[in-house]
């Protein structure tokens, strides 16, 4: 569970709450709440664990064939460089693929997108020896690159096979996702778009054409929409026998 | 589990912050004064020894000067002896924290400081002559913030499209 320490201020503010009413209804600590959530649009706020990001696959809107949350995540983070020489399809980076997955004994297939699930107890922030691989407050996992040292031991450790390793030299990276050889990397939830207040690029690109398969939101905000279908819809997590709370959930597996 | 490592970030960050950055903040203020005075013999100096300004401009990198604004985000004595303290602070705060400011952000070093050629194409920060590269080879600096971030501002063609998108 994600639970806030409540510090000692916290605890006598909601004390002080208590008897500082000053009209039915209206709290000093509300209008300083409230005054706080203004301020969190500023690009200089901290991220803090109220928020935890999480998406929702509805794997039977996802449409047979169609790359375009692939192709959307590889132009976002200029995975697939048009000067870059140095490319091969065998081992450049992925931060998601689609797989197409079949039932041998119902005989039924389905396509799904297949990424970085976010988990809350991450194996590869478990197993990284140097601290890179790290949970954001907000729960995004991600990679510090300028303290990974390319062990690889957290692709080993991740049971969804959703982190790459960069073996070639780059050049022309785009400014919002700094990649170079001898790290490892994987989908970071398009970090830089989510502190801006945007969607990812796949779940955007997803929701152009109408398919609306991907659904980003706060699972810790009871009003969201993702909150809402998950509460609504029995989704599953991959691998839920490995307990580790993912951040990416599916319906329809 | 997530949490110690966290807290040691959060331990390493707050010593980096009062250790390196508020340390070199502080020489700022306290090298003014300083400089003030040196000023004053090395003007007597100079009157003596007859060094022109010509003589001392003989010895200094040259760099293209920054194509926007007319004020860079502190001081240039500031910017000069401590921008690799900023942009340390910067990176971690953003990759630790989302703090997206460009204040103090290398993206925000190569809005301004980037030139284009004459076709109006970008010329990378850390090629020959530019404004990264001259310095840092003036002082045999080597850095690696370019073998991975970006040289130069986004302008490359989107897939699926075939209009040429322009960021930052």
């Amino acid at each position: 569970m994600i639970g806030k320490k409540l510090s000692r201020r916290e605890v006598l503010t909601a004390a002080g709450a208590a008897l500082l009413t000053l009209a039915p209804g209206v709290k000093l600590v509300d209008l300083a709440v409230a005054a706080s959530k203004t301020a969190n649009a500023s690009k200089d706020e901290a991220t803090d664990n109220l928020v935890r990001w999480g998406m929702l696959v509805d794997v039977n809107k996802c449409a047979d064939g169609c790359t375009d949350c692939v192709d959307a995540c590889n132009d976002e983070h200029g995975l697939r460089g048009q000067n870059n020489h140095n490319s091969r399809p065998e081992t450049d980076a992925q931060y998601i693929r689609v797989l197409d997955i079949k039932d041998k004994t119902t005989g039924k297939q389905y396509s799904l997108p297949m990424m970085c699930q976010h988990c809350e107890t991450a194996p590869c922030v478990d197993v990284c020896p140097t601290g890179a691989s790290f949970r954001r407050e907000d729960g995004i996992v991600l990679v510090d690159k300028h303290t990974c040292i390319g062990c690889r031991y957290c692709m080993l450790a991740c049971p969804y096979k959703a982190r790459s390793f960069v073996h070639e030299n780059l050049t022309d990276q785009v400014p919002t996702t700094p990649r170079g050889k001898g790290t490892v990397e994987s989908c970071n939830f398009c970090v830089h778009r989510v502190d801006r207040g945007e969607q990812p690029a796949c779940v955007e690109a997803c929701g152009k054409l109408g398919h609306q398969a991907l659904l980003f939101g706060d699972m810790n905000d009871p009003d969201s929409e993702l909150s809402r279908q998950l509460r609504e819809k029995s989704t599953t997590q991959v691998r839920d026998d490995l307990n580790l709370n993912t951040g990416v959930r599916y319906y329809g597996i | 589990m997530t949490m110690p490592a966290d807290d040691k970030k959060l331990t390493f960050l707050k010593f980096r912050d009062q250790s390196t950055l508020g340390g070199e903040m502080l020489m700022y203020s306290l090298s003014k004064q300083v400089a003030a005075l040196l000023g004053l013999c090395l003007a007597g100096i100079s009157m003596a020894a007859d060094y022109s300004d010509g003589f001392v401009a003989d010895f200094r990198p040259d760099f293209p000067a920054a194509v926007k604004g007319e004020q860079c985000v502190a001081p240039v004595e500031v910017m000069r002896r401590n921008h690799m303290m900023l942009l340390f602070h910067q990176r971690d705060r953003t990759v630790y924290f989302g703090e997206r400011a460009t204040k103090y952000s290398l993206s925000g070093c190569l809005s301004c400081h980037t030139q284009r050629d004459t076709q109006g194409a970008y010329i990378p920060i850390n090629a020959p002559g530019q404004f990264c590269q001259s310095c840092h080879s003036f002082v045999s600096v080597k850095i690696d913030c370019f073998e991975c971030h970006a040289t130069m501002p986004r302008q490359r063609a989107v897939f699926k499209r075939t209009a040429v998108d322009e960021q930052n």
